[in-house]
């Protein structure tokens, strides 16, 4: 059997194997590789013990790999790239356009944030699709997290940008004067809901898509499971859905970053606008 | 038993219902994304970044009806239960 046919009959029984084990267990408990991590204890306390945990060491799996990754492409950059110089410039010089679109001259202020939020979101997506890895997306913990830290930036960045001002920009429109007082706390309120429904919608956004899709991954690997061990058909049902899930997983960290570009772009612009109508 | 009714009916219909407007909706992004480029075929690559953008917004809404149903079916009981408790 030549090396590539022995590689791909291997990765197929192990996908099988993994898929078994997947299959067994319920869709809220895959075991993957880390599942022993639940039955480690240090000073007596099991700290992985919950699916939140796991998925929290896989989210230090990813990192880990992007640290080591980029420290190991970026050692040697020369005028004369190679090509996976070429593919990161490639990348970066993309993101860097989208911030220049999105925010405007400022973006690439912003640059660091959104570039790695859309490569630490990728790689954590993309990470579910391996037979016997989790994405940590996967769990509503992971997104918040990162839902919460977006929301944080973005007031952050809107009160360093108008001072305490900033308040004033959520009872926009209305006259400032005492009859309209009540209409002022109506509009006030609305706007509230709707700035803190912005890290929840983030939030659920991308939990709920790499979520479905590793659902979905399992039961019809279970299926392909039952329907090799019954009728000896090798038949890897859960292809088509794997490699949708593949273009779910990019773009989804696209429509996080983006929307994120987004949300800055809205409370940095609007210093520019003022400063226009001022000058 | 009423209970157990309702909430498996919502587990099913939350997605089907949500999904008929989410596709309508993506139907008619689609098809003017499509007109537009047949009308500008160079504006091609920013009006698939659009598109796709827009798709992507449409599609959470259906993943929030899909969250709510999974939850919804997680309260459901085990089929083994539920025949215990009906003494069968």
């Amino acid at each position: 059997m030549t090396r590539r046919r022995l590689i791909m009959f291997g990765s197929m029984c192990l996908a099988t194997a993994m898929a078994s084990g997947v299959a067994s267990a319920s869709p809220e408990h895959e075991t993957n590789w880390l599942s022993w991590l639940a039955t480690v204890q240090i000073a007596h306390h099991t700290f992985f013990s919950t699916p939140a945990r796991l998925a929290l060491a896989w989210s230090l799996l990813a990192m880990l790999f992007v640290v080591v990754f980029s420290a190991i492409a970026t050692r040697r950059l020369s005028l004369r790239p190679s090509r996976t110089q070429v593919v990161l410039e490639m990348l970066v010089s993309g993101l860097r356009g989208i911030t220049l679109d999105v925010i405007g001259p400022r973006g690439p202020e912003f640059l660091p944030f959104i570039g790695t939020l859309f490569i630490y979101i990728a790689v954590m997506n993309l990470m579910g699709l391996i037979p016997g890895f989790l994405s940590p997306t996967s769990s509503l913990s992971i997104t918040a997290a990162l839902a919460i830290i977006v929301f944080v930036v973005v007031q952050f960045y809107g009160v360093k940008e108008h001072g305490f001002g900033y308040l004033a920009h959520f009872i926009e429109g209305v006259p400032r004067s005492i009859w309209y007082l009540p209409l002022g706390v109506l509009v006030f309120i609305v706007h509230l809901l709707g700035e803190l429904a912005r890290p929840v919608t983030l939030a659920i956004r991308l939990f709920g898509n790499i979520m479905a899709g590793e659902s979905i991954l399992v039961v019809l690997t279970g299926i392909s499971v039952a329907l090799l061990l019954k009728l000896k058909l090798p038949i890897p049902l859960q292809l088509p859905n794997l490699l949708l899930e593949v273009l779910v997983s990019v773009v989804q960290a696209v429509v996080f970053s983006m929307l994120t570009a987004v949300y800055l772009a809205g409370v940095v612009r609007e210093s520019e606008e003022s400063e226009a109508h001022a000058g | 038993m009423l209970y157990l009714f309702g909430l498996a009916m919502a587990s099913g219909l939350a997605v089907a219902i949500a999904a008929l407007g989410g596709s309508l909706g993506q139907g008619r992004a689609t098809a003017a994304a499509l007109e537009a480029v047949a009308r500008q075929p160079e504006a091609g690559g920013r009006l698939f970044t659009f598109l796709i953008l827009g798709l992507a917004l449409i599609e959470s809404l259906t993943i929030y009806a899909l969250v709510v149903s999974f939850k919804l079916s997680s309260l459901l009981p085990a089929t083994a239960d539920i025949l215990k408790l009906l003494g069968r």
